[in-house]
């Protein structure tokens, strides 16, 4: 498929040609399909689940447990059993925190993470630390914005409990190499937790060959609605997960003291769930496979390539991470003029980039800014948009600094 | 509204006048979380005049250039008086007809980030900050 046509598919794409939307990270558009699966829920398929007997909500039913396996296949997950419905990732990180680690950590027990994680991998774990009296300790960046494996070969050690990492820095636009990470925390028999926001969207995950303990991601990042996260675990880790929410659809039954809850996955899934939201997760899921994840990596990849070797010769504009792109996220700066600024004058020439922090300020301090402009792409994005966003970068210069 | 509007030549030149000087022990010290605008602030408190503004600002051209406004209308004024200052900058920055544009000096020229709600908190913080200052605790005695 050519960039146009997938454009087509894409109503936001369509409806504003002169828009450019770099944004990615932050969420993406939607697709048609995605858009149109949502309104014939709406108009066809709105019944509870798990919940009635008459046939029209057992569809419905049917059409949400679908996902659940398709998701599975999608991560490559051996077992639907082990995929759990949140909010997203950051809710799915909090209940890993919160329903498991808080009745795990003992004191002096160590938690580590990445200096580049963002808020939601790293405040989770900060609570944590402190009520439990744990260690939380950071893996170092390299001076290309890598993850250094060294610092990490130093960080984690018999003590460590739980490493939880990003897969890609949703700043630098780097994918960490996890399979060696992996290794040096199950050396130790310690736990890994996967923050996939940013790479579960133009990534191919392969659960099996990774074999991580526990993954998160976000479907808004990923054609799907807002509002629907994954939230991958173990089984045996699941199992004994303590239920963060309790109440509806989650218990085999109830007397006037106590419960019993279900088995997993229900029991971590309290209350009605976010069946539409399921329902586009399913789209998008389609959506993604059939234009294929490897194709996707790629023209993420050479996107980002792409900006980060022009800007580059911009003089004057400093990109931060790798010469060697990975995904579509570029981060940059342009002397003497404020990423917020930037951002206001690109805004004013339809351009949407991030200005800002990125939720992950510890990143931006120790890059020693306090603040970078952010562009990012996915695929339906093309390098004519790359071209416009450089000229106008070129046009603001003189706009701020001749004035 | 045109960009221009926003960055006037008589804004560019007040952002550069920003002042960002080195000091310790600040009074108050604000940050704004999305950008990383930031600002620290201490002064004299001496005959119910806030005077000797130390300041230490940076951020975008809207923060800096609202910060050296914000010097030159709130130093050597009373509690009271600067209080009406920021309540005025506030509701200008609302659009808020009842506004006394006469105190707010060359301030005025920032209108047009009133219509930019993404903005105005850049233009609010060293309002906010000498709000804060004044009604500290430390500073009234």
């Amino acid at each position: 498929m050519d960039n146009q046509e997938i454009r087509n598919d894409f109503p936001m794409l369509i409806k504003h040609p002169h828009f450019i939307y770099f944004d990615n990270a932050a969420t993406t558009q939607k697709p048609q399909s995605v858009i149109d699966a949502l309104t014939n829920y709406y108009e066809n398929d709105n019944f509870n689940v798990h919940r009635s007997v008459y046939s029209a909500a057992e569809r419905t039913t049917q059409m949400f447990e679908a996902c659940r396996e398709k998701v599975a296949q999608f991560i490559n997950a051996k077992d639907n059993k082990s995929i759990i419905f949140t909010a997203g990732t950051t809710q799915g990180i909090n209940q890993v925190a919160n329903g498991y680690y808080k009745y795990h950590l003992k004191k002096d027990d160590g938690i580590v993470v990445s200096i580049a994680e963002h808020h939601s991998n790293l405040l989770p774990w900060q609570n944590i630390a402190k009520q439990n009296d744990a260690k939380l300790n950071f893996i170092d960046i390299n001076d290309d914005g890598t993850l250094n494996l060294n610092s990490a070969k130093k960080v984690i050690t018999d003590k460590t409990k739980l490493v939880a990492i990003t897969a890609v820095s949703n700043v630098l636009g780097t994918i960490n190499n996890l399979a060696a990470l992996i290794e040096i925390a199950h050396q130790h028999n310690a736990d890994v937790l996967i923050d996939a926001a940013q790479a579960a969207p133009e990534i191919k995950i392969d659960i099996q060959k990774l074999n991580p303990e526990w993954l998160a991601f976000s479907g808004h990042k990923m054609l799907a609605p807002t509002g629907i996260g994954i939230l991958y675990g173990k089984k045996e880790l699941l199992a004994k997960m303590q239920p963060t929410q309790l109440g509806g659809e989650m218990i085999e039954h109830v007397d006037k003291n106590d419960f019993k809850a279900k088995d997993i996955p229900y029991r971590l899934e309290a209350g009605t769930p976010n069946v539409e939201g399921v329902i586009g997760l399913s789209k998008a899921i389609d959506y993604l496979a059939n234009i294929g994840m490897n194709n996707i990596e790629t023209i993420c990849k050479n996107l980002g390539q792409y900006l980060y070797d022009q800007l580059s010769k911009i003089d004057g504009v400093s990109v931060y991470g790798p010469k060697q792109r990975q995904t579509g996220i570029v981060s940059f700066n342009i002397d003497n003029i404020h990423p917020h600024d930037a951002a206001t004058y690109l805004d004013f020439n339809h351009i949407a980039v991030r200005a800002g922090q990125h939720c992950a300020e510890p990143l931006t301090n120790k890059l020693g800014v306090n603040a970078t402009l952010r562009a990012s792409m996915y695929f339906y994005n093309n390098k004519h948009e790359c071209d416009k966003l450089v000229q106008k970068i070129i046009e603001m210069r003189s706009f701020f600094n001749g004035a | 509204m045109e960009l221009r509007d926003l960055y006037q030549r008589i804004i560019l030149e007040n952002a550069k006048k920003c002042p960002n000087e080195q000091f310790q022990n600040e009074t108050v010290h604000l940050h704004n979380p999305t950008c990383g605008d930031d600002i620290a602030i201490k002064c004299q408190y001496d005959n119910n005049l806030f005077k000797d503004f130390e300041i230490k600002a940076d951020g975008c051209i809207i923060f800096k250039a609202a910060t050296t406004f914000m010097k030159e209308l709130c130093i050597n004024k009373t509690k009271e008086e600067i209080e009406d200052i920021v309540l005025n900058f506030s509701k200008f920055m609302t659009n808020d007809k009842k506004v006394n544009q006469k105190i707010l000096g060359d301030a005025v020229v920032l209108q047009s980030v009133s219509h930019l709600p993404m903005r105005i908190k850049c233009a609010m913080l060293p309002f906010k900050a000498i709000y804060q200052l004044v009604n500290g605790d430390d500073n009234n005695q």
